[in-house]
């Protein structure tokens, strides 16, 4: 039963990372992504400050709401200071991060928010807040919460794939084609804080990162168009979570560990079929 | 106190190096080869079943270098783009480290304990051994420095010029990765592998927009590192449990909004 809930809430976590995978990919934004996932620490403490505990909805609407704002400053300092992108993450984390230990040190050392949990994320913790329903025992909060994530964001790109697919490619031509680009943007920005929020306490910091950029860039080595790098991102998600857990469990080694090593050793897979392969084929039939 | 002069000249030999990291725009070259030092640390402790300091080096070189290779093989093809293909291999490597974690966790959990320091730094648990170590390092790399010093800033500033001149480059580069590789392996105890590349990049990032040249470059940054060393040693004296590099690091980002607020004025003027 334990085993279900635990695959259940991997799959649901890095179908929701998937979604929003292409877009970040395409816009060459990866690493923002570390940026805002290690800098949301000072909001979460934040936000236990005010609400005290950590499985409440509030504490999570609270959360989404610090890193969005966290998103948005960020981003308002990439357009603002005339430093090179990189440098200006590098900063960033490691400040806001390091604010992060100091102030868990200082506030919130006697819970189990301690800074080891944030780096690696708990994904046996989930299973203790079970729902209680009697024709799916194997339910808990997180699944629902999830769920509900990942139906908003097929609904967000049911509607805005069009503009996201300009988007995506070139923001000042989709932001001369279309009005209101800058709110598409904003709203994908509140997803990713959304997502990365809830993803953050199952997987943790780093290895949330592995799991929004993997999928899309191997998916992008063999799509052809953007619905099917949407389609392949989504596919490579689940066959990736599934084929992870079952060798995880089978060596009894962490899942999340397992997980974004298998991406890494995965994309230098595709890699060399891509370059060494599929290639050649493209070249004859021309 | 001899902890706090050999923390004193790692951030100061970081800065020093650090300014070279950001103007060839790898600023976040060092995250990744902290994060693949994680594993590393890890396969030490299991391998040797102890926490010496000059295996934990050794592993960490080898694996630094397969994440660097790893890299820059993926850099070839197009459809992959930088950042990317940084996120993939910081947190692939990073999660091969968590899944080495636990395999200790379930083998020899006794050794566990001074593991978790590498991620924020302790630096109450260096033995003086260690110390030694650290202290040898940093003055090498100091002493180093003097000689790559010119070659340096020929290949961060004209790459081509570079080549075309000297014909050392490949040396050049390699010794370069080779000694952050080595900082950054030093830092495992100090700041922790999570924190350092805060130390390399932002004193260059502070004091770059008051230097004419590259020597009051190198004087602005180097005395701001020992400046934000001293803030930090001096606060975490006072209160015990909080670790010393994030405050180090926490003053470092406070000087460099307050060069922002002072740049901001002088435009004004």
């Amino acid at each position: 039963m334990i085993l279900i809930s635990l695959i259940l809430t991997l799959l649901l976590s890095s179908l929701c990372l998937a979604f929003i995978s292409p877009t970040l990919v395409l816009k060459k934004e990866a690493m923002f992504v570390d940026a805002i996932s290690h800098s949301v620490l000072p909001g979460i403490v934040l936000s236990f400050i005010i609400i005290r505990t950590l499985d409440s909805f509030l504490f999570d609407l609270f959360a989404v709401l610090f890193s969005f704002l966290t998103a948005l400053l960020l981003k308002r300092i990439f357009n603002s200071l005339k430093i090179s992108k990189e440098s200006i993450i590098g900063l960033f984390y490691t400040f806001l991060f390091s604010i992060g230990v100091v102030m868990v040190v200082f506030f919130a050392n006697d819970v189990h928010l301690d800074a080891d949990a944030v780096l690696f994320g708990q994904v046996e913790y989930t299973v203790f807040d079970s729902l209680n329903f009697q024709f799916l025992p194997f339910l808990n909060f997180t699944h629902l919460k999830l769920l509900v994530c990942l139906i908003m964001l097929f609904i967000w790109f049911k509607f805005f794939s069009r503009k996201l697919y300009y988007e995506s490619f070139d923001f000042n031509f989709a932001n001369f084609k279309f009005k209101n680009i800058k709110y598409l943007n904003y709203l994908f920005y509140l997803f990713l804080s959304f997502v990365l929020i809830l993803s953050f306490k199952i997987l943790g910091v780093v290895l949330v990162l592995s799991l929004a950029v993997a999928p899309a860039l191997i998916a992008k080595l063999f799509a052809r168009n953007f619905d099917q790098m949407y389609l392949y991102s989504c596919l490579y998600a689940v066959l990736s979570s599934l084929i992870a857990t079952y060798i995880a469990f089978s060596f009894d080694i962490s899942i999340a560990g397992t997980i974004a090593f298998f991406n890494m050793l995965f994309l230098i897979f595709a890699n060399v079929l891509k370059t060494n392969f599929m290639h050649k084929n493209k070249r004859r039939d021309t | 106190m001899l902890i706090y002069f050999s923390l004193t000249l790692f951030a100061l030999v970081a800065a020093l190096y650090g300014n070279f990291c950001v103007f060839q725009k790898q600023g976040l070259i060092a995250d990744v080869l902290g994060h693949s030092v994680f594993p590393a640390v890890i396969v030490s402790v299991l391998l040797t079943n102890s926490k010496s300091y000059f295996y934990m080096m050794l592993f960490s070189f080898i694996f630094s270098f397969l994440s660097f290779s790893i890299l820059n093989y993926l850099k070839k093809n197009i459809l992959l783009d930088k950042d990317s293909i940084m996120a993939i291999v910081l947190s692939g490597f990073f999660g091969l480290g968590t899944l080495l974690m636990s395999v200790l966790k379930k083998n020899s959990s006794n050794l566990l304990s001074g593991v978790s320091d590498i991620f924020y730094g302790n630096v109450s648990a260096i033995s003086s051994g260690d110390l030694r170590f650290i202290l040898f390092f940093s003055l090498l790399s100091l002493f180093l420095y003097y000689f790559l010093r010119r070659y340096l800033i020929f290949s961060s500033f004209d790459s081509t010029f570079f080549r075309f001149k000297f014909n050392i480059f490949r040396i050049v580069d390699f010794i370069f990765y080779f000694i952050l590789t080595f900082l950054v392996t030093l830092s495992i105890n100090l700041v922790g592998i999570v924190l350092t590349s805060g130390l390399f990049i932002i004193p260059c990032l502070v004091s770059y927009k008051f230097s004419n040249n590259y020597t009051q470059l190198e004087l602005l940054s180097s005395s701001t590192a020992v400046f934000s060393c001293f803030i930090g040693i001096l606060i975490s004296s006072n209160f015990n449990s909080v670790p010393t590099g994030p405050l180090i690091v926490i003053s470092l980002g406070i000087l460099f909004f307050a060069s922002r607020l002072i740049n901001i004025n002088t435009v004004k003027l």
